[in-house]
């Protein structure tokens, strides 16, 4: 009898291990999407992409939550997801953009034709913040807080579920 | 029309599963042997829809057809065809469907070989094998579709990940597949015979061979795994103890167990409760692999899908097979136990221990790999597990275990061997010294190195290992014993070059102006300029360097920065000196100023030797099965029980 219940042992081990599995897939796998969640947004001083001789730092960041967005007018999703930018912008939402690895002309052309929602846009076209930030491609949507600490990261374009069931919710809670 | 006949494949392999699962399953119960021999034509129908299929997706990349979803997120029009081929298996959908590809390759092979066998075993087998098929034939129809078509259709795609885009990708990805996919033969051999009430040593001879290929596959992978990390990734190392790389390392070491545990059972009769537990564990493991790269689950370096249904979904198939194998390894099991006597020190207990040892590696990297997750699982914070954890426990372990390889080479079946023990334990004394002076003139280059000790008795074990197994009677050597030998000549060589690369290299972060130079273990670096160049879908700043070494221009150097305009990434491309005895590496960091980058320059001893070890013990491995074909032919063992 005893060794029959020796022979269950394996089954026992792998039940427990499922169990934990499960729990392990119930984690957020967002919160562990970024490093840099929870520190500030890194050092820089780049061009202004609307005038080229101005120069973008730290401190020319909004100083209440808003949203970064990472774009480029050559990014097919990027373009997708404007038209929501665009509304945010109109519901007063700050968001900064970052042209990142872009033609200056192209993001000029692509912001003239189908609007402008961000409230300063970061010339980023050798993709040098977006290197410290850690950004891996075009559309990513940054939620920082008013003393410039990351909070949120979404990497892939914004729809309406995500802004009402992810970024939102995380946007309002730094609001409040 | 492409991918549409991509998915209808898809399809038809999803029913010759559902068929190569139920038919054989229904012709057992009704003992009726014509229902039995469908499970042959089920197979090739399934290999033979796989393969369609994902050609299909292939063709789809060559011909830069975005409007497949998948070909859109993973390729572009700039990319060269190599790469367009390799990018079908570059993302989750392609390479969960290369997945079921390899895994309808090997149930095909298994068809193919086992007509001669007892065809209730095979049959039974097939079936086994055809349901693990259909899970995964589900699993990506209804969670992974690679297939899907987008509206409107976008003009570009996003490109493949410019870090997988080297020849490391075209064939790291596949070796491990078909390494991971094969012990699912192994699993339903084993499990097939416990169905039908025996386990014993014509079993053990069937499985060993597939077991040796599918290992054969993963040790090839893995080590191509860790030399594409070395040159690609401008990391400067081999082997981080990622989630993602443990994912593989885990069914290698079960994999490995059971290759010298199925030689005990296949010879002596005995540890099958061993076998079988290893044989059902390494496909158990493969499983939990997949899980852990395709789920999100864990934090990694490699950058995977992170998608919760896929997670669960893996989960679930993880948990059918395995719960199910357990479960009738609980139930049926039930095995004579041979009155098999052997002193202590004999082969037998030296294997038994390798057994052992083997198996608190495998639990030790697993308990490293989730216990992160448990840990936040449960609220308590947010840890990580490194390195020291990992070596910390691999050391001692693999110091018991070059012993018991060299002691095993002592010993004889059941009793000790007076002889060739004394001869054998007198190679040690040369080993201590050659380990002496290795590390000697290798820390004399660089005044920042020391002497260590634990490397020292690392370094003498296994070249204690190395003559022992290469002291021999060469004359009474057959193939089998050969692939032995190479394996463990493989073994000492990895150690080696680990030991050595790990406890010896030497590196320093520099920043350098043109014609600036630094010295780094005896060799001066001499940065001469950098120049701008086009490649087919990058643009680069390349690095020029010289190396000296007593004012003698030995070699000049090449490292790159490239910016992937379409996926907009940087990559750096490492500038490698191979050396029999070291090799001089650099890897170029952030422009600094109009002429002046950062660089890393490393010198990492005898890292050569670790590749080396790998292909060797690869090698034994195909060559010890390519030894039991022959047995085959020569003595028809191909008799049932």
């Amino acid at each position: 009898m005893k060794r029959k219940v020796f022979l269950f042992l394996p089954l026992i081990v792998l039940l427990v291990i499922c169990i934990f599995l499960i729990m392990g897939l119930k984690q957020d796998p967002k919160k562990i999407a970024s490093a840099l969640i929870g520190k500030p947004v890194p050092e820089f001083f780049q061009a202004d992409l609307l005038d080229n001789n101005r120069i973008i730092s730290n401190k020319h960041l909004p100083k209440q939550p808003y949203l970064l967005n990472v774009w480029g007018s050559w990014c097919y999703y990027c373009q997708q997801e404007h038209p929501l930018l665009m509304e945010l912008a109109e519901q007063r939402i700050p968001i900064v953009g970052l042209n990142y690895r872009d033609k200056k002309q192209g993001a000029l052309e692509m912001l003239a034709k189908k609007g402008n929602p961000f409230a300063l846009v970061i010339d980023d076209s050798r993709g040098e913040l977006a290197m410290k930030l850690g950004v891996d491609g075009a559309p990513e949507t940054y939620v920082i807080d008013e003393n410039g600490v990351i909070r949120y990261r979404y990497s892939g374009a914004v729809d309406k579920t995500i802004l009402q069931k992810e970024i939102l919710p995380e946007f309002n809670k730094l609001r409040n | 029309m492409i991918p549409e006949l991509g998915f209808i494949a898809l399809l038809i392999a999803l029913l010759s599963s559902f068929l190569l699962t139920l038919i054989p399953l229904v012709g057992m119960i009704k003992r009726n042997t014509n229902l039995l021999s469908y499970a042959w034509n089920f197979s090739y129908l399934f290999a033979i829809f796989s393969t369609i299929s994902i050609a299909c997706l292939a063709y789809s990349f060559s011909v830069n057809d975005f409007s497949v979803e998948y070909v859109a997120a993973h390729s572009n029009s700039q990319l060269p065809l190599f790469f367009k081929i390799a990018a079908t298996w570059g993302g989750h959908e392609g390479s969960m469907l290369f997945w079921l590809f390899s895994l309808s390759l090997w149930t095909a092979a298994f068809a193919f070989f086992s007509r001669k066998i007892d065809p209730v075993f095979s049959a039974r087998t097939l079936s086994i094998l055809g349901f693990i098929c259909l899970s995964f034939a589900i699993f990506i129809l209804f969670f992974s579709n690679p297939f899907i078509r987008q509206f409107p259709l976008p003009p570009e795609g996003r490109d493949l990940n410019p870090m997988l885009q080297d020849i490391g990708l075209i064939i790291h990805p596949p070796l491990l597949y078909l390494g991971y996919v094969g012990f699912a033969v192994n699993f339903a051999m084993t499990l097939s015979a416990m169905l039908g009430g025996h386990v014993d040593a014509a079993i053990a001879r069937w499985t060993r061979i597939w077991v040796l290929l599918s290992w054969f596959f993963l040790t090839l992978g893995i080590m191509l795994g860790a030399w594409w990390a070395y040159y690609e990734l401008g990391w400067g190392g081999w082997w981080f103890w990622d989630p993602v790389e443990n994912a593989s390392l885990m069914p290698w070491l079960i994999g490995l167990a059971l290759l010298h545990s199925l030689i005990v059972t296949e010879q002596r009769g005995i540890f099958s409760y061993w076998t079988i537990l290893f044989s059902l564990f390494a496909f158990a493991f493969s499983l939990l692999g997949t899980f852990i790269v395709r789920s999100g689950v864990l934090t990694s370096v490699h950058a995977f899908a992170v998608d919760g249904e896929r997670g669960t979904a893996l989960l679930l198939i993880f948990f059918l097979l395995t719960a199910l194998a357990l479960t009738v390894f609980a139930l049926k099991v039930n095995l004579r136990q041979s009155a098999v006597r052997f002193s202590v020190f004999s082969k037998e207990s030296f294997l038994l221990l390798a057994n052992v040892v083997l198996t608190i590696a495998t639990v030790s990297v697993f308990l490293g790999t989730f216990y992160p997750m448990v840990f936040s699982a449960m609220g308590w914070g947010s840890i990580s597990v490194g390195a020291p954890y990992f070596n910390s426990i691999f050391v001692p372990l693999l110091l018991i275990m070059l012993i018991a390889m060299v002691f095993v080479l002592a010993t004889k079946w059941q009793k000790m061997n007076r002889t060739l023990l004394r001869q054998k334990s007198i190679l040690l004394i040369p080993a201590l010294l050659i380990a002496y002076l290795i590390i000697h003139f290798t820390v004399r280059q660089d005044e920042s190195l020391r002497f260590h000790f634990s490397a020292f008795v690392l370094l003498s074990l296994a070249i204690w290992l190395l003559l022992a197994t290469l002291w021999i009677n060469w004359r009474k050597i057959g193939l089998r014993r050969s692939g032995m030998i190479l394996a463990h000549c493989g073994v000492a060589l990895a150690v080696v070059g680990a030991v050595m690369s790990g406890y010896f290299g030497s590196e320093i972060g520099v920043r350098l102006a043109s014609q600036q130079s630094q010295m780094l273990n005896g060799y001066e670096f001499r940065y001469i300029g950098f120049t701008n160049e086009l490649g087919p879908n990058f643009t680069s700043e390349k690095a020029h360097f010289e190396i000296y070494k007593n004012n003698q221009k030995l070699t000049a150097l090449y490292p790159e920065r490239r910016y992937y305009e379409v996926r907009t990434m940087n990559m750096s491309e490492v500038g490698i000196q191979w050396g029999v005895l070291g090799d001089i590496y650099i890897v170029m960091g952030d422009k600094l100023a109009p002429n002046e980058f950062s660089f890393r320059l490393h010198y990492k001893p005898f890292i050569r030797w670790l590749w080396l070890g790998g292909i060797l013990m690869a090698l034994g491995a195909l060559v010890a099965a390519v030894s039991l074909v022959q047995r085959k032919k020569h003595h028809g063992v191909f008799i049932g029980n």
